[in-house]
């Protein structure tokens, strides 16, 4: 006997990265169901179709989809990345890193860096970031895959893949077929809504009417599913007074030798950051068409229901963050995940899919949260930035400012995708510091922290020396798989 | 600058019961160089003695003292807990363990209880709860420690203790003592607020003496001295969904047999009644609603239903059930009871105690106190009180009983929003709503839900996916797997034998 409530069909409409992910992931745990995807065209403002950084989570999801990773690398749809590196932010002239992992090892009963911050105020010590194992691999250009032994430094760190969409689209487009998985296209789409607004239909050019239980809209900003007719404030929320940059260029080149850690560079009018593929080379620009920036339109924010009736929205259509940190795909993985996770029955009773909403919220605004940091905490007072550093934060990310400025502290919130050492690093990285010393550092003697901070930032980079660089590392991987 | 430059912070804690000799040696240990304590305590006033059992966590706050376990468990007389066992509450004559532990284990990203319900859905009947392994251990009276090195279920439960609440906190007097507390002896006559900032500046003692203090604790228990008293911080009332606001206690003398790990909470006519067993004696008490029950009526009640020798006449102890809207108002922080009160029904006391202390040390004041740090400490103990405050109505709630007015009144009443989408959301599909902060994650609520007769209409679509058999298989090798564990186990007499041997050995 099945759930009599489960959910019979499934039509995603979309078919870039993040509709053939859906399509993918639900075909794959949900046997029963039958899932077809309607591919319109793709707009191209979908950031999460088209940038194709990911966190370490994407390990996960891969697990989940039975993709592996080693495939990836032989076809040259993916490199590693151990995080971003960051340029011409925060006050200090040195480019600093967001590396994935630990930093640092916590003293008895005290946070490493709190230690490190009294450390630095007393004395020259190395950057925060040298105290993670993937920055200082990172910063030398070396990789080498985390292991699980417990102790081993080679525990401490993770990595994200960077995918190239196209090559990734393509793929996904060859697991869905062996998933009987079915594409129809379409130019246009009509949408036929039942009078409680729930969908009951897609017309498509053909004239064909597509039913299902329920319609997962992967359309991108276009949101060709949602009901824009109500009323629009209650729909989306805004997000571009924090972040001004409406236009975003992409520029591909011939591939160069693959980094390990993908660039990003603080400009008057804006950023530049350079993604690395072993196909090409992406240069990403983002700035303000006022200031004369070029490319496609960005319209900041995030829907209020993702989930309404037997309509979810997942990817781009549903959350829009500023494509400085570049987490559209993994926010998209996420809300596939979470949506497997609490999928309702066919009832779509809002106490199931208010539990969605609540989580993805949560997520979606700290993400809001970590992004503003970069832009309203930018140490810049050229062109945009000044404008940008007088702004407001939002009261939750002014409430984790505030009590790291005060003493260090970070203050908890619910389904962040940054852990705490992500923070960390940001908020330090940019040059924010406590204006106190925490006081239970007391409890460990100056001249026993300061040894164990220098054995650790040697051990480190020692390490990092005597990795391979990351292009001979790919190329071992590739021989490997080959034999 | 750094922490031991500036002037010490003068902290003066008002009430020397668990909560006040908790929070004494926290500071003093956490914060050596930033603070000096002082302790106020009367002997003429009583401790309340709270929570003989305890949730896991306190694991977490005796070890970051440094302190020995086996020490510890020794001065304390303490067992080994690894749940709750509640009777009658559903319905009475069932009975259920929450247990401090996982059910089985994931199965295609899918948690155990959707195949269980899909099974059950089927016809194919079998125990949820024989696949905790904490609950089985449970049944079969054996203990050992979680480990993450061995097989996979050794490393899914957790376990407590349970102590003697009256040498708990001499325990910690002893241990704040030597780092540097002070304690006074004496009875607080009046409080002398600044007149420009309303902060209290002073306390006066019975024998005249003042002590002065830059943050005051208060831990003075019910009276609330400082934070209810003087400041008037307004309390929250829970009573309409929490009505039991009395409690009499009453030691026995072990039984002979095998000490139970774990603590019992049975179900009464007007409340329910605890058993605690410890190493030297076994902890009784009713807990009731005086609308619903007389004092007389309680204490019979109470000795009619204990087995073995009466060891104390029957101590008598009033509450009510809510929290202050402000635990943390000026320069008073209050910790334990004067910040709130939940009954023991899920040992939730002395956590919440523990909780509001390390958030205090997380945000302790280096100058004055800033409106930012007080908000936020109120927001995390809110969290805390209004969680605990929903788990526990769950258990009054979730019941066919209709044998008394008191159970009608709980059947029938309206719960808080909270709650109430909470248990929808488990009936229609068995999710428990989401969180990683704070008490009480998902396999609690499922014990509580599942054990209390709140069984699911729906599950996740996901666990249909393996054909019914094989899925009854596996589960059945699961439990098999499981019991072969525990059985390897030594009983639970045998695990303290060896802990005081260890101690012994330590001397």
């Amino acid at each position: 006997m099945s759930n009599a409530r489960g959910i019979r069909s499934i039509c995603v409409v979309g078919d870039g990265v993040v509709g053939r992910s859906a399509a993918l992931a639900f075909a794959s745990a949900l046997p029963q169901c039958r899932v077809e995807i309607i591919a319109t065209p793709a707009g191209p403002s979908a950031m999460a179709d088209r940038l194709g950084a990911t966190l370490p989570s994407i390990r996960r999801i891969h697990a989940m989809l039975g993709i592996d990773e080693r495939e990836l690398v032989a076809r040259s749809i993916a490199t590693h990345s151990l995080g971003m590196r960051f340029e011409g932010w925060s006050s200090g002239d040195a480019p600093w890193i967001l590396a994935h992992g630990d930093h640092g090892l916590p003293a008895g009963g005290v946070a490493f860096h709190q230690l490190w911050v009294r450390a630095i105020k007393t004395r020259k010590v190395p950057p925060f970031h040298a105290f993670a194992l993937g920055a200082m691999l990172a910063q030398a250009g070396k990789f080498v895959h985390p292991r699980t032994e417990p102790g081993s430094p080679l525990g401490t760190f993770d990595y994200g893949l960077r995918l190239d969409p196209d090559g990734y689209a393509a793929l996904l487009a060859e697991r869905l077929v062996a998933a009987r998985v079915q594409t129809t296209a379409t130019a246009r789409l009509g949408v036929e809504r039942s009078d409680n607004g729930t969908i009951a239909a897609l017309v498509l050019d053909s004239g064909q009417r597509i039913e299902a239980d329920l319609f997962i809209d992967c359309s991108g900003p276009q949101r060709l599913l949602v009901d824009r007719s109500g009323d629009a404030p209650d729909l989306w929320q805004d997000w571009s007074t924090l972040f001004p940059f409406d236009r975003i260029g992409f520029d591909r080149s011939a591939a160069q030798a693959p980094e390990i850690i993908d660039t990003v560079c603080a400009q008057p009018t804006g950023w530049q950051a350079v993604h690395t593929l072993t196909t090409a080379t992406i240069r990403i620009e983002a700035g303000r068409a006022s200031d004369g920036a070029d490319g496609v339109a960005l319209a900041p924010g995030r829907m209020t229901r993702p989930w309404r009736g037997n309509l979810l929205a997942i990817g781009d259509a549903a959350i829009a963050p500023d494509p400085l940190l570049p987490v559209h795909l993994s926010l998209a993985h996420n809300a596939i995940e979470r949506a497997l996770m609490l999928l309702p029955g066919r009832d779509f009773h809002s106490v199931e899919t208010d539990e969605y909403n609540r989580l993805t919220m949560q997520e979606s605004d700290r993400v809001r949260d970590f992004a503003a940091l970069f832009y309203l905490r930018s140490g810049r007072s050229d062109g945009v930035w000044a404008d940008l550093a007088a702004l407001d934060p939002p009261p939750s990310l002014a409430l984790t400012l505030d009590q790291f400025e005060t003493r260090g502290r970070l203050p908890f919130f619910e389904q962040d995708i940054f852990d705490r050492d992500h923070w960390l690093a940001a908020l330090i990285g940019l040059g924010i510091m406590p204006a106190r010393i925490d006081p239970a550092t007391g409890n460990i003697a100056m001249s026993v922290a300061d040894a164990a901070i220098d054995r650790l930032a040697a051990s480190y980079a020692q390490i990092a020396q005597h990795a391979l660089p990351y292009p001979d590392y790919l190329a071992q991987m590739r021989s490997a798989r080959s034999r | 600058m750094t922490g031991s430059e500036l002037p010490r912070r003068r902290v003066v804690i008002v009430g020397g019961g668990t909560a006040g000799w908790m929070t004494a040696a926290a500071l003093s240990h956490h914060l050596p160089n930033v603070c000096t304590v002082q302790l106020i305590e009367s002997a003429e006033i009583g401790i309340v003695g709270v929570g003989e059992a305890t949730l896991p966590h306190i694991r977490t706050f005796v070890e970051a003292l440094g302190i020995d376990e086996a020490e510890f468990m020794a001065a304390t007389h303490a067992t080994f807990k690894l749940g709750i066992e509640f009777h009658d509450f559903g319905s009475i004559g069932t009975s259920y363990l929450h247990p401090f532990g996982d059910f089985g284990r994931k199965l295609n990203d899918v948690g155990l209880l959707h195949y269980w319900l899909r099974l059950k859905a089927e016809g194919i009947e079998g125990d949820l709860f024989d696949t905790s392994i904490a609950n089985v251990m449970a049944a079969k009276r054996r203990f050992a420690r979680p480990s993450t090195s061995g097989d996979h279920f050794l490393s899914t439960f957790n376990y407590a203790y349970q102590f003697d609440a009256t040498l708990f906190a001499p325990f910690m007097r002893r241990f704040a003592e030597a780092r540097g507390v002070e304690r006074t002896e004496g009875r607080i006559v009046d409080v002398t607020l600044d007149p420009g900032s309303g902060d209290v500046r002073a306390v006066t003692l019975a024998d005249g003496s003042t002590i002065a203090g830059d943050l005051f604790v208060d831990c003075s228990g019910f009276a609330a001295l400082l934070i209810g008293k003087t400041l008037g911080s307004d309390w929250q009332d829970w009573s309409h969904w929490l009505p039991c606001d009395r409690a009499v206690a009453m030691p026995t003398a072990s039984p002979p047999g095998p000490i139970e790990p774990f603590t019992r909470a049975t179900a009464m006519s007007a409340g329910w009644r605890w058993r605690i067993p410890l190493r030297h004696r076994v902890g009784n008490g009713y807990v009731y609603s005086s609308a619903h029950c007389t004092d007389d009526a309680a204490a019979d009640a109470l000795v009619a239903a204990t087995e073995g020798e009466t060891l104390a006449d029957p101590r008598f102890l009033r509450f009510r059930a809510g929290r202050r809207t402000r635990s943390w108002d000026r320069n008073v922080v209050s910790i334990g009871l004067a910040s709130g009160f939940l009954e023991p029904l899920e040992s939730t006391s002395i956590y919440l105690a523990q909780g509001a202390i390390q958030q205090l040390i997380a945000l302790f004041p280096s100058g004055p106190v800033r409106e930012a740090d007080r908000q936020e400490f109120n927001r995390m103990v809110d969290i805390e009180y209004d969680r605990i405050r929903d788990f526990l109505i769950l258990h009054y709630h979730a019941t066919t009983r209709d044998d008394s007015d008191f159970w009608n009144h709980l059947r029938t009443m309206d719960v808080p929003d909270s709650l109430a989408e909470k248990i929808e959301l488990f009936r229609r599909s068995g999710r428990v709503a989401s969180y990683t902060h704070g008490l009480f994650l998902e396999p609690s609520w499922v014990a509580v839900y599942i054990g209390q007769g709140v069984v699911p209409t729906g599950w996740d679509q996901r666990a249909d996916g393996p054909p019914a058999p094989a899925l009854a298989s596996t589960l059945d090798s699961l439990r098999l797997h499981i019991g072969g564990l525990v059985d390897a186990m030594p009983l639970h007499d045998e695990a303290l034998a060896r802990a005081s041997a260890a101690t012994a050995d330590a001397r």
